[in-house]
């Protein structure tokens, strides 16, 4: 069964919007995407919501969710973890046969959370990580360290990345942290945990999209080709973690990758809360086959390059809008298979900063 | 294993195991006998995180109390809405589409799914729709001595009813405390109106309304 995007709605990313609550800013949203899509919310049968309660410091946080985006009514259910799970489940709602358009949402106010990364702390083993008080920066600071070690890449390259991403966010209305800066600049900025600087971390941001699956062939040009999840070694204790890899990457693509006979992936759009992010998971997606570092360094992951990676600006460009990065990267994908320019793609998303886990998808147009 | 530093069991951690085991450790005296790791708290330089280990036999059990703070955007309509509430105001928004009054206010309406076309100023009078005499608070083994009454009231002008089925199309209200009343008089359709605390005292909260009040038309 082929599913459609029938049409994509998103509120800019800003560091915050003082005027909207994210019921204000889901409704704007969805109302883009039924307008994109030309239908209403009376031809829609169901509501997946992506959310953490954690994030929205609300508990059973899918009691909110329909209202806004056109739901009452309607089936809906709430998928914890990036909103990519949540995209997925749209899909595979979709295959059952028992639904024809469904409409995926997500939003992030991270504004609201006062002290996140305590929060973020509550999801460490309570006995061995959580009393040593590491901050997630640092958690993710020991990946970013490992990568270097092993993958020849040096710290420089971090900002490489960052700056690349930076400049692609010029040309994105929806970015909020675009910059025409240099590796200078960002070797420049604070050192948060060694290796990583200010500068490699995607700010978080607040943002709301809304994107209608369907089955109706008339109603989409950009077609979903395929899916994959997969988790890692999920301890929270990390101590089966491999450090400096994101193997959930590989497998989520492998299974993707098994659904569909499509080859040729034109560019790579990856939820990357850090700039190593984008390498490890680029890297564990297996659509690079030289040195990671040295097509990096070469220009290839550029705009214009062979294989363009984050070319709206990821979320170092566009802002990190929490377990909302994954239907942002799909936006941003979407949007740019519909500039004609490019015919396919992978999203990959991981589960959070430093979830070992996470989710990929194959989108087409015209293949 | 860590050292024990003996001390009193902690009265907040017997509040979360179920009533048994608390009716059996203290039977034992086994609230004596926990301690707490003093060396594990004490490591733990936190503003708003607290952490304590507990040690009972071989057991050790890790007590976090973990503060997750929020600052929860009101949005466009519910900060007018809690300005409104400042100025001993009840405001609402109108959709000419449906017809209806959404108060407390949205800047849509989720069923014609539109933007709303008006506000409105409701005096807050209205009926009692449902109601219940509460004993029990959300703290653990708290019994009020006299009953808490939280009910639903409808606004006067807000309610569109089918009568021949009476069944309720839709309706704009607040869930509120009522006072002023003997709790035995409470009922469904009393006339109720608000009764606003001074305007000193007022903060922008659903709170300045102090709660409502059953009132005679006549007295109004």
């Amino acid at each position: 069964m082929d599913i459609w995007i029938a049409g994509v709605g998103e509120i800019p990313c800003r560091s915050r919007y003082d005027d909207m609550d994210f019921r204000e800013m889901l409704y704007r949203a969805a109302v883009k995407a039924y307008f994109d899509a030309g239908i209403t919310p009376a031809d829609v049968d169901g509501i997946v919501s992506s959310g953490m309660d954690f994030y929205e410091g609300m508990s059973i946080t899918d009691s909110y969710t329909p209202d806004q985006v056109g739901g009452r009514l309607k089936f809906n259910t709430l998928v914890s973890n990036d909103a990519l799970n949540a995209f997925i489940h749209g899909c595979m709602l979709l295959r059952t046969g028992q639904f024809r358009t469904i409409l995926v949402t997500a939003y992030a106010k991270a504004s609201d959370i006062l002290n996140y990364p305590e929060i973020v702390l509550n999801s460490f083993d309570p006995h061995l990580i959580r009393p040593l008080t590491p901050h997630f920066y640092t958690i993710a600071a020991l990946d970013a360290q490992a990568y270097l070690a092993n993958s020849g890449c040096e710290a420089s390259d971090l900002s490489l990345v960052a700056v690349k991403n930076k400049r692609n966010a010029l040309k994105n209305p929806s970015a909020a942290f675009a910059e025409d800066t240099s590796v200078e600049g960002v070797e420049g900025t604070e050192v948060i945990s060694e290796p990583l600087r200010r500068g490699h971390v995607a700010a978080p941001c607040e943002y709301a999209a809304a994107i209608l699956l369907t089955t109706e062939r008339s109603l989409g040009e950009v077609r979903v080709e395929a899916f994959g999840f997969a988790a890692g070694s999920y301890s929270p204790d990390f101590s089966l973690k491999v450090w400096g890899q994101s193997r959930w990457a590989r497998a989520a693509a492998n299974m993707a990758f098994k659904q569909t006979r499509l080859r040729r992936i034109d560019f790579v759009e990856i939820s990357e809360p850090f700039a190593h992010s984008e390498l490890t998971v680029l890297e564990a997606l297996g659509v690079v086959r030289e040195s990671i570092c040295k097509s990096l360094r070469d220009g290839d992951f550029n705009i214009d390059g062979h294989l363009p990676v984050n070319p709206s600006g990821g979320c170092i460009g566009m802002g990190y809008p929490l377990n909302a990065a994954g239907l942002q990267r799909l936006a941003q994908s979407i949007n740019l298979l519909r500039t004609g320019k490019w015919s396919s793609c992978i999203v990959a998303s991981p589960d959070g900063e430093v979830v070992d886990g996470g989710a990929a998808v194959v989108l087409s147009v015209g293949v | 294993m860590t050292r024990v530093t003996p001390s009193r069991f902690s009265p907040n951690y017997l509040k979360q195991l179920p009533e048994d085991l608390v009716k059996y450790i203290q039977r034992h005296g086994l609230d004596k006998e926990f301690g707490r790791l003093d060396s594990w708290a004490s490591s733990i330089e936190k503003r708003h995180t607290e952490m304590e280990g507990w040690q009972v036999d071989n057991l050790v059990l890790s007590y976090w109390h973990i503060a997750c703070m929020y600052r929860h955007s009101a949005g466009m309509a519910f900060s007018r809405f809690l300005e409104g509430l400042k100025n001993g105001k009840i405001l609402g928004t109108g959709c000419e589409s449906c017809g209806r009054v959404l108060i407390p206010p949205r800047t849509f309406c989720e069923w014609c799914f539109r933007d709303v076309d008006k506000w409105i100023e409701h005096p807050g009078t209205g009926i009692i729709s449902t109601y219940s005499l509460s004993y029990i608070g959300t703290d653990p083994k708290v019994r009020f001595e006299r009953p808490l009454i939280i009910a639903v009231v409808w606004f006067d002008g807000t309610v569109k009813k089918v009568n021949s089925s009476r069944t309720v199309l839709y309706a704009a209200g607040l869930l509120h405390k009522v006072q002023g009343v003997d709790p035995e008089k409470v009922h469904v359709g009393m006339r109720v109106k608000p009764v606003w605390r001074k305007p000193e005292e007022r903060v922008g909260s659903i709170l300045d309304i102090g709660y409502f009040a059953p009132f005679e038309d006549d007295a109004l």
